[in-house]
């Protein structure tokens, strides 16, 4: 894979030491791309953990019965996977550690290959899970760790898991070329909204921010914070709430289209600013987006995804092909300036220039923990504090960090401006040995 | 293994027709042609290629003047190893209606909330009312006649937001999802745009996320991240031991069995 210019995984690497590989649906390359960076991590002697969202590496597709491609690991390779699962690896694999997550395939143990050779993963199914998975693996000595998204789910790329994101789209998304670039353009605006910046002086937030929170901010830096059951069943009494100085919504939750509809159903959408966690919590019908954003409305969140690659698979399960290179330009030029892979073909378009600290980002300023990468087959130096994104800050860290810092600049490890609200729902991992 | 006295190899097992491992079966099929010798024809060519001996329409019909309808008989030439079939199940102990409710009586000791619907366009109700109702299904009540459970069946054609949005409210267990309706695949979206809402929402590790249809299996619910799948043939009794077991494994109050 390894040509003249970087290759996917140079562009992983440079973006830290963890990655998510999420796709636009079922069938769209997850499992190849994954392969790629992984084979590419191996390559580069770098000790790997791999995880999955869903399940990934079986024999056969559960809803379509075609044949997939394995995940196939390096020897000495950690990965997380249920029980049942772990039976039907073609490489020797022993247990290493327990965690305490269990799904109808049974328990969520870490295993180590023993040799080179195909397996399956599958089984952590929730962002606890696939988080205290990925720290176990990091405990055990993985320097790398990969998690491989479920079907068209897209919540292992949030920020408090992974470091980088690659979306696997193709062929099996739409029927023509036209359909799969606009619905790939659609989820890159979606996952790459832009990094909201806490304004300077505001006090927007005096406590941590839990699932039911709501916080309206002003335009003169005062805020307002509001508890409901759900902002899905209270949809139209939030949007009330929303006086003429309301400049910022911050939620905890999801942000859906009923929310958003309300609110143009009010006229305030024009000068206002959604803002959520990250991008894992829109779910929201596209046509419901496009009208907000039409009539002048802003999303923003506060960790940004990082998306670093976008891979295209030209074939669909029901046997069309489309033109590789005309995929591949296209969704490029969609998605520019993100790089954009066929990891089969071999062919990659939007490359930073050699020397060039990494991908330009168009969500991200300045952000830490890109190091340059020239190709160079040795470890990157991010590689060495590998733990950043996986900050088990507790609910009480938070209010102190916050209370101390919100809107203060270059202040905290959250980096300039940015707020210290929790990445995810995490609390420090369990984990227990194999009984 | 042996059957009716007659050696049968279940690495190589073939259809039952009239004599073990004849390989005959019954199919039935529709073609979008008239009616007609060169339909018949057609109808055994394509039984041919898949993997039929002997083919012969026994029976066929015209419907509508354009289609036609046909019933066929044919030799399977093929078979399948049946020792390495291997089908993912749920680690539960099956229980009665009165075993699940001193069940949940003792090991949690207080009612489990349940909410479930149908949800995106579909507005085939039949599984869920079977697992949900009052009056059950095959002879079996459903779960809104257990003491011991609280029951939301919210109907058909639910948004995944109006579900979540009851689960919070009532503060649920379990969500149930039934999805018939999987034509061009749309209850694999659904299914994982509700599963996305609950992560988002913050209440995935609070709840037992269920999905139920024809075309759905356990292999599924792990791949889009659910707790269990339902398929074809399952009974009130069957959701409701999972539920009432799977809660108190959680709740740190019970252990399934070791399995073999």
């Amino acid at each position: 894979m390894r040509g003249p210019g970087l290759d996917i995984t140079d562009i992983v690497l440079s973006a830290g030491s963890s990655v998510a590989v999420v796709g636009m649906a079922k069938n769209c390359g997850k499992t190849v791309t994954l392969g790629a960076i992984l084979e590419g991590v191996a390559t580069r002697g770098i000790p790997v953990g791999v995880a999955s969202a869903g399940r990934d590496g079986e024999d056969v597709d559960a809803v379509t019965m075609l044949p997939k491609p394995p995940i196939w690991l390096p020897e000495g390779a950690l990965f997380a996977t249920a029980e049942r699962l772990a039976a039907k690896a073609r490489a020797p694999i022993e247990p290493v550690a327990a965690t305490r997550h269990t799904s109808a395939l049974g328990r969520l143990l870490v295993y180590r290959a023993i040799a080179p050779g195909k397996v399956e993963v599958g089984g952590g199914n929730s962002a606890a899970a696939a988080h205290d998975a990925v720290a176990l693996m990091r405990r055990l000595g993985a320097r790398f760790v990969a998690i491989d998204g479920a079907a068209g789910r897209k919540f292992s790329c949030a920020p408090s898991l992974v470091e980088a994101t690659v979306l696997a789209t193709g062929a099996a998304l739409a029927a023509t070329m036209e359909g799969v670039v606009r619905r790939t353009t659609r989820a890159v605006r979606t996952l790459t909204v832009p990094e909201w910046m806490c304004p300077a002086g505001a006090e927007a937030l005096s406590a941590p921010l839990s699932h039911r929170d709501v916080v309206f901010i002003r335009g003169d830096a005062s805020s307002r914070r509001i508890v409901v059951p759900s902002v899905l069943a209270r949809a139209d009494e939030v949007a009330r709430a929303l006086t003429e100085d309301v400049e910022t919504v911050l939620l905890g939750g999801a942000l859906t289209g009923g929310f958003l509809r309300a609110i143009l159903k009010r006229g305030r959408a024009s000068g206002l600013t959604v803002v959520v966690r990250d991008a894992t919590r829109i779910l929201v019908e596209p046509g419901d987006l496009d009208r907000f954003w039409s009539a002048g409305g802003q999303v923003a969140a506060v960790h940004p995804v990082r998306l670093v690659a976008v891979t295209t698979n030209p074939t669909a399960p029901d046997g069309r092909l489309l033109d590789p290179a005309a995929l591949l330009d296209g969704v490029a030029h969609a998605v520019a300036p993100v790089p954009a892979f066929d990891v089969v073909a071999g062919i990659a378009r939007n490359l930073p220039a050699a020397g060039e600290a990494g991908p330009a980002m168009p969500n991200r300023s300045g952000a830490g923990g890109r190091i340059g990468v020239h190709g160079a087959p040795a470890a990157p130096a991010a590689l060495a504090a590998p733990a950043a994104a996986f900050d088990t800050a507790t609910d009480t860290a938070i209010v102190a960090a916050v209370a101390a810092g919100a809107g203060r600049k270059g202040a905290s490890d959250h980096g300039p401006g940015r707020l210290a609200v929790p990445r995810g729902d995490e609390e420090p991992p369990r984990e227990g040995g194999v009984a | 293994m042996t059957v009716s006295g007659v050696n049968l190899d279940l690495t190589r097992v073939r259809p039952y027709g009239d004599t073990l491992d004849d390989g005959w079966v019954q199919m039935s099929l529709t073609l979008p042609v008239p009616s007609g010798p060169e339909a018949t024809r057609a109808a055994e060519a394509l039984c041919e290629k898949m993997g039929l001996d002997d083919v012969r329409v026994v029976y066929s019909r015209d419907i509508a003047g354009t289609f036609t309808f046909f019933v066929v008989y044919g030799k399977c030439v093929h078979s399948v190893d049946f020792t390495a079939i291997k089908v993912s199940k749920v680690n539960m102990r099956h229980m009665t209606f009165d075993e699940i409710n001193e069940f949940i009586a003792t090991c949690i000791g207080r009612k489990i909330v349940v909410v479930a619907a149908c949800t995106g366009s579909d507005a085939h109700t039949v599984g869920i009312d079977a697992i949900i109702n009052m009056k059950g299904y095959a002879g079996e009540y459903g779960l809104e006649r257990y003491p011991w459970f609280v029951a939301y069946n919210l109907g058909s054609q639910v948004p995944n937001e109006a579900l979540v949005a009851k689960a919070i409210e009532v503060g649920a267990d379990a969500i149930l999802v039934s999805q018939v309706v999987t034509q061009k695949n749309v209850h694999i979206d659904n299914l994982t745009n509700l599963a996305e809402l609950v992560e988002a929402e913050g209440i995935r590790d609070k709840v037992l996320l269920i999905m139920g249809g024809p075309r759905i299996d356990h292999e599924l619910a792990v791949e889009l991240g659910y707790d269990a799948g339902f398929g074809p043939g399952t009974l009130p009794s069957h959701v409701g031991a999972f539920i009432a077991q799977e809660l108190a494994r959680r709740m740190g109050v019970w252990a399934p069995a070791e399995k073999a």
